[in-house]
């Protein structure tokens, strides 16, 4: 429309005087009068006038719009922050507090009735069921009455878990939607500007007088309706894409789904996230949660495919590609893998958990100079981290400490599959490049992690040259003690001796999960010992002996401390930190170091 | 199909597109006839007369007024808009939205601090009854009753220092603590020493946002006026019908819009 109004307005009249024809032509000059130019002026004037009324309209809209999503943003944001606190409180209390309290009085329950004290026992029992009016978390809604073990996170998940994860989505979104409303607000603003440069332009349009030549004299008007025609097509195209409408059905389905996957309830949360997808196909946490918990089930396909949604629905952050390139190396498809990883990379070239992944990807396909390479790279990113904490005086961050230990159990994974073709969270065996060199590779590789773990950790770099001294095998057992306390046998563990006892008493740790590794002593208990050679050792070297319990290490047994036995001898070190505690049962494995350098590892097993 | 036959093709739509555009103008031609004649019919005779010039010059001297008035009152409109600020209201808000979880979060864990005393109270006050209950129905013998007298001493001294450390006003007679009344009490003088409702200040604020919206479409309606006030006078003198239309339709709005500014201000 406007081109044919502009072509009828600013053609010239013919060569013979005959005014142009049509129906714009006839309407002009039925309401206007002859002269054209001044008419042709004005109309444009008044469209483009009219047109930025329009627009501003629309600015105010859209800025009104986004202020409205701000304030429900922000209002979201400290409701979430709210409920979250307020539901710590409440769970912190009904664990640390009222179940503590409660095993407590039914430990001293048990104890009454070992001591053949049935009354005793009773009363206890009549205080421990008091204590349980005080919580829903001891109600048998959530306390396993077989057990006498609570479900912790089904009560997190109710009492705020759900609700909080609604406020922080409904937030996420709102700042979504005030970003788009104020981005269009501003595009409308900037079209308004080149909206009053045409009129500028118009204004700008010299008189006959000055210009006699018809064309020069209308280059300005010319240029301010091909501004106001662009303006126009921009503002169509801005109108064609639709505001998008997010379902507050798929949010609560969504926060469903985490509340359950926390519970490690992963196929209704799988469920749940499928209901939330239908409602919403675009919302891209929910793919990312589906992978989290697809990958939990071992549906690696799955995740992986869910991982790349969530990436394509916008979630463009560097985890996601981190957990797809993971997704990937499980699967096999080592090419992927690799390249997904360097992606991640280019967003986040300083994490070295990532240069850890690619280097046992490189592993995984056989590339065993880029493996190396990876590795190198992510322990120099470690080190120079942790130089930058010491130059700053403060403390590495713990999460380096976390990547080593992850990297460590997914190398020894790896290894395990390596050797006996148990692949567990690695590779299909099929897929993997296995040779002489690979199985090398990987095996110096963990001893180079595990040994630089350790030295950053304890010196703050990363370990040098090791030096000529030797600690011999490990042994396990415990001791004969003189009425001093001073241990004067060794009886190692399966020999007849001293009778391990474990306690009764469990003991809690700070994350509200109940850790069964160490238990409280009793009487009897005999603590075990480990007992090696060892020679041309020097006092004052940093010796490190770490614990793993079932594979994972316990911290509150490594035993950090300078070597002050002299250069050649026998040592004999208790495993526990005091007499107050004994091992639970377990696999047991010991890593021992010195300055930084892994010497001896060994295992045990204590109970069935 | 080859360049030929293409061309050719063109040519045709050419010859269309030209027979197309001569009807056109033949139907524009009578339309134009159409509409000279309404005005002719429906508007006063266009004659030559003395009358023409004065009418036209009062018309135009009421659209320069009128025009006038219609910037007056774009400028007052600015002015009622300028005095809006839903930002303010929001912020308002924002304050009271995050007194509102402080208070809470404070509330909750004055209470649970007081609590896990009560809790320590509960179990030896509890203990404490089981203990009398044991001592009264009991006939055991002397060493038994005085082990399990000392211990009912022990849980009384314990149950007594732990009363020290929560509100004994929140204690109900069967024992049980109150929660509530003392989230409620605590709630209620925070509320007397700050603002922990945010809803009205948000309400306030959309409500300004959109006594706004209105006072733009409001410069929107008077833009058109202004508009139409400018093309006017640039109409054909004879059509005076038509120019008249166009001013009553623009003046009409003019008050219209006062009215809503009445309204809304």
């Amino acid at each position: 429309m406007s081109e044919n109004l502009l072509n009828e307005l600013s053609a010239p009249k013919t060569a013979e005087g005959e005014p142009p024809n049509g129906i714009l032509a006839a309407i002009r000059r039925f309401l206007f009068h002859e002269e054209a130019e001044e008419v042709d002026t004005i109309v444009w004037v008044v469209m483009i006038t009219l047109l930025i009324a329009l627009l501003t309209v629309q600015m105010e809209h859209y800025g009104a719009e986004g202020g409205q999503a701000l304030d429900r943003a922000q209002q979201y944001a400290v409701q979430a922050i709210g409920v979250k606190a307020r539901g710590e409180t409440v769970a912190g209390y009904a664990w640390n507090d009222a179940y503590r309290q409660w095993l407590d009085w039914e430990s001293q329950a048990s104890l009454a009735e070992q001591r053949g004290e049935p009354e005793a026992a009773a009363r206890y029992r009549a205080v421990r069921d008091r204590l349980a009016t005080l919580t829903p978390l001891l109600s048998p809604a959530y306390l396993d009455a077989n057990t006498g073990q609570p479900d912790l996170r089904a009560f997190e998940s109710d009492t705020y878990l759900v609700e909080a994860t609604v406020l922080q989505e409904r937030y996420v979104r709102a700042m979504q939607l005030y970003d788009l409303l104020m981005t269009r607000s501003d595009t409308f603003g900037l079209q308004i500007v080149l909206l009053g440069i045409a009129l500028a332009l118009i204004a700008m349009a010299p008189s006959e007088e000055l210009v006699p030549n018809r064309l020069l004299r209308r280059l300005p008007i010319l240029t301010a309706a091909a501004l106001t025609i662009f303006v126009v097509g921009w503002v169509v195209q801005i109108f064609l894409d639709p505001i998008p409408v997010y379902s507050d059905e798929a949010v609560d389905q969504y926060a469903q789904g985490v509340g359950l996957a926390y519970q490690g309830d992963h196929a209704n949360a799988l469920l749940a996230y499928d209901q939330a997808l239908q409602n919403d196909p675009d919302y891209a946490n929910v793919y990312y949660r589906r992978g989290n918990t697809n990958f939990a089930l071992g549906n690696y396909a799955e995740a992986a495919a869910d991982y790349q949604a969530a990436w394509d629905a916008g979630r463009e952050e560097v985890n996601v590609l981190w957990n797809l390139g993971w997704t990937q190396y499980v699967l096999g498809d080592q090419p992927a893998a690799i390249a997904t990883t360097q992606e991640a990379l280019a967003m986040a070239e300083d994490q070295e958990a990532l240069y850890f992944n690619l280097g046992l990807m490189h592993l995984a396909a056989g590339e065993v100079d880029a493996g190396r390479q990876a590795f190198d790279t992510g322990l120099e990113y470690a080190a120079r981290r942790v130089e930058e904490a010491k130059t700053a005086g403060d403390q590495p961050p713990s999460s380096l400490w976390s990547y080593f230990t992850i990297a460590l159990d997914d190398i020894d994974r790896l290894i395990t599959c390596l050797e006996s073709e148990v692949c567990k969270t690695t590779p299909p065996y099929a897929t993997l490049a296995v040779d002489e060199a690979i199985r090398q590779a990987v095996a110096e590789l963990r001893l180079t992690l595990k040994n630089a773990a350790v030295a950053l950790e304890y010196t703050g770099t990363l370990p040098g040259d090791a030096g000529a001294q030797e600690i011999g095998t490990f042994e396990f057992g415990t001791g004969e003690y003189d009425a001093a306390g001073n241990v004067t046998g060794f009886v190692a563990l399966g020999e007849e001796a001293a009778p391990l006892r474990f306690g009764l008493a469990i003991e809690e740790e700070s994350s509200r999960t109940i850790d069964e590794s160490l238990t409280l002593a009793t009487d009897t208990s005999a603590p075990v010992l480990v007992r090696f050679p060892y020679k041309s050792v020097q006092d004052g070297q940093l010796l490190v002996l770490k614990v793993y319990r079932n594979g994972t290490e316990s911290p509150w047994l490594r035993l950090v401390e300078n070597w002050s036995l002299g250069a050649a001898g026998e040592a004999v070190l208790p495993l526990a930190p005091s007499s107050q505690f004994a091992l639970a049962e377990g696999d047991y494995k010991l890593e021992l170091y010195l300055d930084g350098h892994l010497l001896q590892e060994g295992a045990f097993q204590l109970g069935s | 199909m080859d360049t030929q036959q293409n061309q050719e093709m063109l040519l045709r739509v050419l010859q269309r597109l030209e027979q197309n555009e001569e009807r056109l103008v033949q139907v524009s031609r009578q339309l134009e006839q159409i509409v000279e004649g309404a005005a002719v019919d429906k508007a006063p005779p266009e004659v030559d007369t003395a009358e023409e010039p004065e009418r036209t010059s009062r018309l135009t001297a009421f659209v320069t007024l009128s025009a006038l008035l219609a910037t007056i009152v774009m400028v007052v409109i600015s002015l009622f808009q300028s005095k809006l600020d839903p930002g303010e209201a929001a912020n308002f808000g924002m304050a009271a939205a995050f007194n509102r979880e402080l208070v809470q979060n404070i509330n909750y864990g004055q209470l649970y601090s007081q609590y896990r005393a009560y809790t320590d109270y509960l179990a030896h006050s509890e203990l404490q009854n089981q203990l009398e209950q044991t001592l009264a129905s009991t006939d055991a013998a002397a060493e038994e009753n005085s082990a399990l007298t000392e211990e009912l001493a022990q849980s009384q001294r314990k149950a007594a220092s732990s009363r020290l450390f929560f509100s004994m006003r929140y204690l109900n007679r069967d024992g049980s603590y109150d929660t509530e009344r003392q989230l409620g009490e605590a709630w209620a003088r925070a509320e007397q020493q700050t603002e922990l409702d945010p809803q009205p200040y948000f309400l306030d604020a959309d409500e300004q946002r959109s006594i706004g919206m209105q006072f733009i479409w409001l410069l929107l309606w008077l833009t058109v006026a202004l508009c139409v006030y400018e093309l006017v006078q640039y109409f054909n003198e004879r059509r005076v019908a038509v120019r008249g239309t166009f001013v009553v339709a623009a003046t009409l709005s003019m008050l219209l819009v006062i009215l809503g500014i009445y309204l809304l201000a």
